[in-house]
């Protein structure tokens, strides 16, 4: 099957920042949570796909072919939902969508329609006069009235409330259900992801940590509560990273049942969340010994 | 590209008004302008269209939502290009209709209708100025090339009247009369033909570099 996005050794230089020849790849059918902390590299990473920044290095595929040689007949693929308002805020609703309708050759007017009334939009109402929520949900009836088969959202659920994000969790449910679709969804609230994304892709100053199913992230590792007395060389190696107080451990392992059959009956080990797994992985530098 | 035209229309709608007032305002306090009347009045108005729909495109981040699309980038760069040529036609309009109602409102001013030189001179005015600051604009932004903004307007006036100077001290030299005796002896139809197309070659060649500014930028 050929991937959906697929991106090679890309890589990007600014002064005081750089990606470092990433790769991922994401087929049709499914949504890949991509996650990691403020100034990861996850903008930059989407501002490249949609070739809104240059790259240094590397290659990114979009349906098979190159996002830049092929950059119309791709971007009329996908759409395109970012964490901020980029609309004019002196048009209204429907003049919004008249000027970004005519840009897509397969604008669905119907599903438009469809859209606007489920998500209650005012088609008269200055796009400045919307809430934060109604604005992220005009930049998603736009991404979903043109027959998308790549949604690719940068933050999209950053500064909504609850209620609002679940709704929006709830329509990216419901778009997967078509098989022939994908969703590259970015975030750094890794709960929106528990609930709807098969892959998880994380990075941390520009590189990329792990790619892989995110059950196969929650049933492989493991959170490990113990005491120090079980912490030596040895066994800290099994570790991601470990913090530790005056009473015990907490750390993360990669394979749990590695880490039990190593550490015995003597330590807890609980199923993590994906927020453990990030921060674990971005602090251990920092608070945490280093594991591997 | 249509709709990036009359989009640049729409997000200033409101401004309108006062765009139109600004015409009577010529109409009504420069007298002392004579035929330069509709040319001064139709670069302002045009200039005016052109850098609030540059505002606007910073205020908005509208780069970002623009090059996500499935645009070309020269189309995003033309569109500007064709507006500047829209607001042109508007401001001939509005200034032809509303110099037609103040002269028939029997006010003590003077008419100067639309004429052929004030016609051209408006186009030639309004290309120089567009076509000098739109590919700052699409290198630097609108907030950066405010500063260019600045000197290019009132430099163009300054030079304008500074060039005038010049032509009145050297109108004995060769040079001059060479080109007063063309004028005269080229109908006018001809002359205004061959502005039409210095203008137009100027502001191709302002897109294209403007083109060239706006494939290497990053958003």
């Amino acid at each position: 099957m050929t991937a959906v996005l697929e991106i090679k050794d890309l890589s990007k230089n600014f002064k005081d920042f750089s990606l470092k020849g990433i790769n991922l790849s994401l087929n049709s059918g499914y949504i890949m949570g991509f996650i990691g902390p403020n100034g990861a590299g996850k903008s930059t990473t989407i501002k490249l796909i949609m070739n809104l920044l240059k790259k240094d290095g590397g290659e990114i595929r979009i349906f098979g072919m190159d996002n830049i040689k092929n950059e119309q007949e791709v971007k009329n693929r996908i759409g395109f939902v970012l964490d901020e308002n980029y609309f004019y805020e002196e048009l209204t609703v429907e003049e919004m969508k008249w000027v970004l309708a005519a840009a897509y050759s397969t604008w669905n007017e119907k599903a438009f329609r469809k859209y606007i009334k489920d998500f209650q939009l005012p088609p008269k109402k200055k796009i400045k006069e919307l809430s934060k929520g109604m604005k992220m949900k005009f930049s998603l009836a736009i991404a979903l009235s043109h027959n998308a088969d790549l949604l690719i959202m940068d933050e999209p659920t950053s500064g909504l409330d609850p209620l609002v994000r679940s709704e929006l969790l709830d329509i990216l449910s419901e778009v997967i259900q078509d098989e022939d679709k994908a969703v590259f969804f970015s975030t750094h609230i890794t709960s929106d992801l528990d609930k709807i994304a098969d892959y998880i892709t994380m990075i941390n100053h520009g590189e990329i940590i792990l790619s892989m199913p995110k059950d196969d992230i929650l049933n492989n590792y493991g959170l490990v509560k113990g005491g120090k007395e079980l912490l030596n060389t040895d066994t800290r190696n099994s570790f991601v990273g470990i913090k530790e107080n005056q009473f015990g451990f907490e750390g993360l392992v990669s394979d749990k049942n590695q880490a039990r059959k190593v550490l015995g009956d003597k330590v807890v080990i609980e199923k993590p969340t994906l927020e453990d797994v990030m921060l674990y992985y971005v602090r251990r530098d920092k608070n945490v010994q280093l594991g591997c | 590209m249509y709709n990036l035209v009359v989009k640049d229309i729409l997000v200033q709608k409101k401004q309108f008004v006062f765009y139109f007032a600004y015409i009577l305002l010529i109409i009504f306090a420069f007298q002392g302008l004579g035929e330069a009347m509709f040319s001064a009045g139709v670069v302002a108005f045009t200039y005016m269209l052109v850098m609030t729909s540059c505002a606007y495109e910073d205020k908005n981040k509208a780069d970002v939502m623009l090059n996500s699309l499935p645009l070309k980038k020269s189309t995003i760069v033309l569109a500007k290009y064709i507006s500047v040529l829209v607001y042109f036609i508007l401001g001939t309009v509005a200034y032809t209709i509303l110099m037609s109602i103040v002269g028939n409102m029997g006010f003590s001013i003077r008419i100067y209708p639309l004429t052929l030189e004030s016609f051209c001179g408006g186009l030639v005015g309004v290309s120089l100025l567009s076509g000098v600051y739109l590919p700052i604009f699409f290198k630097v932004g609108y907030i950066k090339s405010k500063i260019f903004n600045f000197i290019l307007f009132f430099g163009f006036f300054t030079g304008f009247s500074f060039l005038v100077n010049i032509l009145n001290d050297y109108q004995d030299s060769a040079l001059s009369k060479s080109i007063a005796d063309f004028l005269q002896n080229t109908g006018d139809g001809v002359i205004a033909a061959i502005i039409l197309v210095i203008a137009f070659i100027f502001l191709s060649v302002s897109y294209f570099i403007s083109l060239k500014f706006y494939k290497n930028r990053e958003f």
